[in-house]
């Protein structure tokens, strides 16, 4: 039986994104165009006048099954300043939550003839489930799944990357903390191997590192002052205080000693390194304040990254789906 | 002077197929009422009412199904015992083992009793129900398992749902082995287990879902195997997934317990790869493990250890439509039954003689039933098989209300054309 | 036919800017259209010696055939300095249809309000669809149906003709 993954279904017959469901299986060249696309999104950022007319007359819908106002209004932004109509749905306080199948939500949904779904969910493979579901012609951008993948989080990261520390065949980028949970280091790790870094470490302790993450790529470190060695990216991943009910960790104050980004144990990395998070940062718990404000921190610029990155991805799928529906005349 | 028997048949030309009794030539087969009174050479004045034509076919002692989920009762819009039975029926099968987790629960005399009475109004196959092993299949209190056994149950189990602590698997199977009842028991440690919808491996990591490791199955098995010594307790792994399971079946038995195991068709078939796509059609219970382990499994019938059993799971369209983690587990196998398991021949995975031994010997002994046999004086459960046929299946073929069967659209070869139970002809292609 | 050499063509644009722009009251900036645009803006803005830096412009999310043919794949970043109140020469390489233009206005003027634009194109091959023309043109050619010129560059600048397949017309 030959599989429909994610990679698969996220791109129509001229290899152009029709979807953005997931950064695994997408080019170097494509993954390249989505940056490049980002980057030329940056310049209107700075004008006074931010929008482009591209998705003038589309429809967007954020279907929001997971609560997240940050990276909603992210998209909410973005959508507009592509001229786009956006309508939020925060299914979690609807109709979903009196029992109403996320099959029945779509179905009703096709109704408002929209041209895009944003999504975020609780459950993995869920962009993937409605890609392959909805009417065909809508594009869906995936928001975060479980803990599959978070792929505009990732690519924004890369994009600061990029602009901050040039190309990724020479660096080597650690990724702390919980990856197990972790949807966005999992988006982090394809898109940084496809992109040609060849050291990727993820750093943590065993019970918040998945069995075989090393099929995916990467080597995985216990101990952060050997793992930061050498590094030029440090991202530091968000702790979730339910980990400490779990039986995965003791307790805060163990965690930070060990896997804590503090001023001393980013002395260990390369002089130069940038200190990155997807946010929202818990000082103090995974992270120094210092460094969090500090002049090797770039985590304001990955926030500033993040619309025009979520720009280029709806504005390219946008553009895969209009093909599409062209062809198919 | 002899009364006439009503029902005579004659199954001409097939290539009977029974190694347990050493059965491997083509003769005729002759059946009076629900008996085959005679192979090769028809008894004394005997008249055949009806003629089946066996030539270039097999015929097999009907198949003997451990596992089967027939919705009914409480779960209509899955399944009813009329149309999951007529599709193991199409399967060959004329004993089929019915799950206890129906609603309500097997767990009293009179439901064990309904479920043979509704098979047998329906007459496609006999259903032999597996009881609820603790009441309401809670794992906290003893079944009324003599009672259970009493009114036609041939085992008993807690399916998958789980035990409250140790101390109660250990009385349960105590007081079964006291009234010499066969405990079916698929093992597994809920709390390493973990919630996980899938094989933990690199496809899981890679997938984000949450993992069910192999030590999940094999810890509660070696706990269980202790306590199967301790008590003597007849004691049958049903749907086991992994090498290491395989592994410690095997110890056990040259130790000297009693203890059987069978395989569910899907885990000699699919692996966690195929979960790449999310297909919910794989998400089913127990979890098919790694490649090695499938290879190891379908070893280890060819080398006589594992019964197969269907572990049919029908469900609702909806059931199946959300993402991965959040549909039922579980797969509509009965229609598609013996065509995969022959494909499996055909594809040289397995021998004839381990599959058919698979189907009919092995179960019988799990369930200590003089079944899966063509002898004569025996009960007439036959079925008459074209090896050589290929099939495919779409949704319009399926007898079964489950649509949720991963060999649609795919050609198997190997078809059951013809399927008599107790001397009835049930189906016929 | 034979094509034209870029450089006579140069040479007679900038004669032209210079005549047109003697009078000019306000600063005047040179934008150039990615990419061919962008080579000829290069050369002009040295020949004409402009003060204001060269800005250039990539329209990519100003087209009007996104619906039919999605995002251009390689999209350039579009530099410009202010353009308020100043007199805007845009320069392109060919000028066929009229919509690149027109993408090129809409998109300037998100930027800024100019005072007054300029359009200097190296070559005019006719085929208007939309009512725009250019003030300063190196030479004007006709060109066959399924016939398209291009520019190469960006050193040296350089024109060839190619003969396209029946459907699709590059703005």
């Amino acid at each position: 039986m030959s599989l429909i993954t994610p990679s698969h279904i996220q791109l129509n017959e001229e290899g152009r994104l029709k979807h953005f469901l997931t950064t695994e299986g997408l080019s170097q060249p494509l993954l390249t165009e989505i940056l490049d696309t980002a980057d030329s999104f940056i310049s209107t950022q700075e004008r006074n006048v931010k929008t482009v007319p591209l998705l003038r007359g589309k429809t967007v819908v954020n279907l929001f099954f997971e609560n997240s106002t940050r990276t909603r209004s992210t998209f909410e932004l973005a959508a507009k300043r592509l001229s786009a109509n956006i309508l939020n749905l925060d299914i979690a306080r609807s109709a979903t939550s009196k029992g109403e199948t996320l099959m029945d939500t779509l179905w009703n949904l096709e109704s408002m003839y929209s041209d895009m779904f944003v999504v975020r969910h609780a459950d993995s493979g869920a962009a993937h489930f409605i890609a392959q579901h909805i009417t065909p012609n809508v594009a869906v951008i995936n928001a975060g799944d479980g803990r599959h993948a978070h792929p505009t989080q990732a690519m924004l990261d890369m994009l600061t990357i990029r602009r901050e520390k040039g190309p990724f065949e020479n660096l080597t980028v650690a990724i702390v903390g919980d990856i197990l949970h972790s949807r966005v280091a999992r988006s982090q790790i394809y898109a940084l191997k496809t992109l040609g870094s060849t050291d990727i470490r993820v750093i943590g302790p065993n019970t918040l590192i998945p069995k075989d993450i090393e099929s995916l790529g990467v080597r995985a470190y216990n101990n952060m002052a050997q793992g930061l060695k050498g590094v030029d990216v440090v991202i530091m991943l968000r702790l979730q205080k339910e980990r400490m009910q779990a039986a995965l960790l003791p307790s805060e104050a163990e965690y930070y000693r060990l896997f804590g980004l503090s001023t001393d144990k980013l002395a260990l990395a390369n002089p130069g390194a940038i200190v990155m998070h997807p946010g929202p940062i818990n000082r103090g718990v995974e992270i120094e304040s210092a460094v969090a404000d500090g002049p090797q921190s770039v985590i304001l610029k990955q926030v500033s990254n993040g619309i025009p990155m979520r720009m280029a991805v709806m504005a390219m799928a946008m553009g895969g789906q209009n093909q599409t529906r062209q062809e198919e005349g | 002077m002899k009364v006439q028997p009503q029902n005579t048949i004659v199954i001409q030309g097939g290539h009977v197929f029974d190694p347990q009794h050493s059965l491997d030539a083509v003769m005729d087969i002759f059946i009076e009422n629900d008996t085959v009174v005679a192979l090769g050479t028809p008894p004394q004045g005997f008249i055949a009412n009806e003629t089946i034509n066996a030539r270039g076919k097999m015929v097999f002692p009907g198949f003997i199904d451990l596992n089967a989920f027939l919705g009914e009762p409480g779960f209509s819009q899955k399944g009813t015992i009329a149309s999951e039975t007529r599709a193991a029926a199409q399967s060959g099968i004329t004993i089929l083992c019915s799950t206890p987790d129906s609603k309500p629960v097997i767990d009293s005399a009179t439901l064990a009793a309904l479920v043979q009475d509704k098979a047998q109004q329906a007459g496609y196959c006999r259903v032999q129900p597996i009881g609820a092993l603790t009441a309401g299949l809670q794992g906290e209190q003893l079944s009324n398992m003599f009672a259970l056994k009493d009114a036609g149950c041939v085992a008993l189990s807690n399916q998958d749902a789980s035990f409250q602590d140790s101390r109660v698997i250990q009385q349960c199977y105590h007081y079964a082995a006291g009234f010499d009842i066969c405990v079916f028991s698929t093992p597994l440690d809920t709390a390493l287990a973990h919630e996980g919808c899938m094989h933990e491996g690199p496809t899981s990591t890679h997938l984000g879902l949450a993992g069910n490791p192999v030590s999940a199955e094999i810890s509660s098995m070696a706990q269980q195997l202790i306590l199967c010594e301790e008590t003597g307790t007849k004691l049958h792994f049903s749907r086991i997934t992994s090498k290491q399971a395989l592994d410690m079946v095997i110890s056990a038995q040259q130790k000297g317990l009693a203890v059987t195991a069978d395989v569910a068709l899907g885990n000699l078939y699919f692996n966690d790869e195929d979960c790449a796509d999310y297909n919910s059609l794989m998400h089913v219970t127990p979890v098919y493990r790694s490649q090695q382990d499938r290879q190891a499994l379908l070893q280890g019938v060819n080398d006589g250890y594992l019964s197969i059993c269907s572990n049919h799971r029908p469900h609702e369209l909806a059931a199946k439509m959300a993402p991965f983690a959040a549909t039922d587990a579980g797969i509509s196998v009965l229609d598609s039954f013996a065509a995969a398991i022959f494909n499996l021949v055909d594809t040289g995975k397995l021998t004839l003689a381990a599959a058919i031994g698979a189907l009919t010997a092995l179960p019988a002994k799990a369930i200590d039933q003089p079944a899966g046999q063509i002898i004569p004086e025996g009960r007439a459960d036959l079925c008459i098989a074209d090896m050589k046929q290929a099939c495919e299946l779409s949704t319009e073929d399926l007898a079964s209300k489950g649509h949720n069967n991963p060999w649609l659209g795919e050609s198997l070869v190997g078809k059951v054309t013809c399927t008599i139970n107790g001397g009835h002809i049930v189906y016929r292609a | 036919m034979s094509l034209p050499q870029p450089a006579a063509l140069l040479d007679k644009m900038t004669r032209d800017l210079q005549n047109l722009t003697a009078q000019e009251q306000n600063e005047v900036v040179m934008i150039g259209i990615h990419t061919g645009g962008a080579w000829v803006a290069q050369q002009l803005h040295q020949s004409l010696k402009l003060d204001n830096d060269l800005g250039s412009l990539d329209i990519s999310f100003y087209r009007d055939d996104f619906t039919q043919k999605g995002l251009h794949p390689q999209i350039k970043s579009s530099t410009l300095g202010d353009i308020e109140g100043k007199t805007v020469i845009l320069v392109d390489d060919v000028i066929m249809s009229g919509r690149t233009i027109r993408a090129a206005m809409n998109e300037l003027f998100d930027y800024g309000r100019p005072a007054k634009i300029i359009l200097a194109c190296l070559l005019d091959t006719g085929r208007r669809e939309l009512p725009i023309q250019a003030d300063v043109v190196g030479e004007r050619v006709t060109l066959a149906d399924d016939q398209r010129i291009k520019l190469s560059g960006p050193e040296p600048l350089a024109l060839s003709m190619a003969t396209i397949a029946k459907q699709g017309s590059p703005a």
